[in-house]
């Protein structure tokens, strides 16, 4: 999962089991519960958008 | 946990006349069927009451829409039958106007329904006489046959064999992983239709094996325009050879489904999870994905996994490639 998030500038962490800590670079947390929550969080904390399809993110991970 | 089926298809299409039948079946006993219609006279309910157990009419509006509150009622009144044989399954049979969406997401959003009740599958009805004008006029239309799990063919009698022939096809190319009936099939195959789970379709995997073998994957990815209206729908097929991580999938898919939900009409598959000796069913509608269910086994020694999708306006070599960098396993 952070292999992904980072380039964002975000890290997840586990949470007893139950639930996922979203921390952005700058300090700013968000918990959430659900996998499908992640995202919502993620662009929140970062400021943009997270598209799977950007040409740039599959460069990053495909190199 | 109570299984539900959705019937969805185009208005005149024939679901009550497909739902009378399968009611009337031997063997089909203790279904709630919940009917939608959009005017404040109920036509389809005169017509049900007699051959269900339990029925309950939400008039005046479109469930998918507009009287959901009523739709969530209906649905917990059903577990409170005091006295009687409880509910084993429960039907809704939408308006023809209805997004299968809306309804869905009721179930995945709402505490109570999602502990009582698992949507089992989505049917729709497709009137083989006016398939074309409703599926290349409509949106709604062609929204109902991407969501369905099975397609039934209404009206073929009307129709001479190589119609529903050319029929079958044209919803074949749009959702290739629905399972068409005809509805001149016998009443016990039209309720095995309507009331048994995905999951439990025994040739699951073969059939999504087939679609790679049938070269969907080559052809599915030059876009297809289907419909007279832009954005081009297209349906296409990723295939993986090796097992990969379900974390590494999930990010993916729920990443792709909140960036595009609204553009993926259809993702479904079949998938070999690393760590996992069986097959793993994923099967979402735009931005709902439920519940992954495990098969119990693989056929033979053919585990590739197989990721069918609809989308509309999506380039799915695109999407092909952000799944190699997400997901597919380095070499």
């Amino acid at each position: 999962m952070n292999r992904i998030t980072r380039h964002y500038g975000v890290a997840v962490r586990d949470w007893e089991g139950t639930s996922w800590i979203v921390s952005h670079a700058t300090g700013a947390t968000l918990v959430i519960e659900r996998l499908g929550d992640l995202w919502p969080a993620v662009e929140h904390l970062a400021k943009r958008r997270c598209d799977p399809l950007d040409a740039g993110i599959v460069a990053a991970l495909g190199s | 946990m109570i299984p539900v089926t959705l019937v969805t298809g185009f208005l005149g299409s024939g679901k009550t006349t497909l739902l009378r039948r399968v009611l009337a079946s031997p063997g089909v006993r203790n279904v709630a069927l919940i009917v939608n219609e959009a005017a404040e006279l109920g036509i389809d309910q005169k017509l049900l009451a007699p051959f269900s157990d339990e029925m309950q009419l939400l008039r005046n509006g479109c469930v998918c829409c507009s009287v959901r509150e009523d739709f969530r009622n209906s649905l917990l009144a059903l577990l409170e039958r005091s006295g009687r044989p409880p509910i084993e399954h429960v039907v809704i049979e939408t308006t023809g106007l209805a997004d299968p969406v809306p309804i869905l997401d009721t179930f995945a959003s709402d505490p109570m329904l999602r502990f009582h009740f698992r949507i089992g599958s989505v049917v729709t009805v497709v009137d083989c006489v006016n398939a074309r004008a409703h599926m290349g006029g409509f949106r709604e239309s062609l929204n109902q046959v991407a969501a369905a799990d099975r397609i039934v063919l209404a009206k073929t009698d009307l129709s001479d064999a190589a119609t529903a022939a050319d029929v079958a096809a044209e919803i074949a190319r749009i959702n290739p992983v629905a399972e068409i009936f005809l509805a001149s099939v016998s009443d016990e195959a039209l309720a095995c239709a309507l009331l048994r789970s995905p999951a439990d379709a025994p040739d699951q995997v073969a059939r999504f094996l087939r679609l790679l073998d049938a070269g969907k994957t080559g052809e599915g990815l030059r876009a297809r325009p289907i419909g007279s209206e832009p954005p081009a729908f297209a349906s296409f097929c990723i295939a993986e050879e090796s097992a990969f991580d379900w974390s590494a999938f999930a990010v993916w898919l729920t990443m792709l489904l909140h960036a595009h939900g609204d553009k993926v009409l259809r993702v479904k598959g079949i998938l070999n999870m690393a760590g996992s000796d069986t097959p793993l069913l994923v099967n979402g509608v735009r931005h709902l994905i439920h519940r992954p269910e495990h098969l119990e086994r693989w056929p033979d020694s053919d585990r590739r996994s197989v990721l069918a999708f609809i989308v509309a306006g999506l380039d799915p070599a695109t999407i092909e490639r952000s799944f190699a960098a997400f997901v597919r396993p380095s070499p």
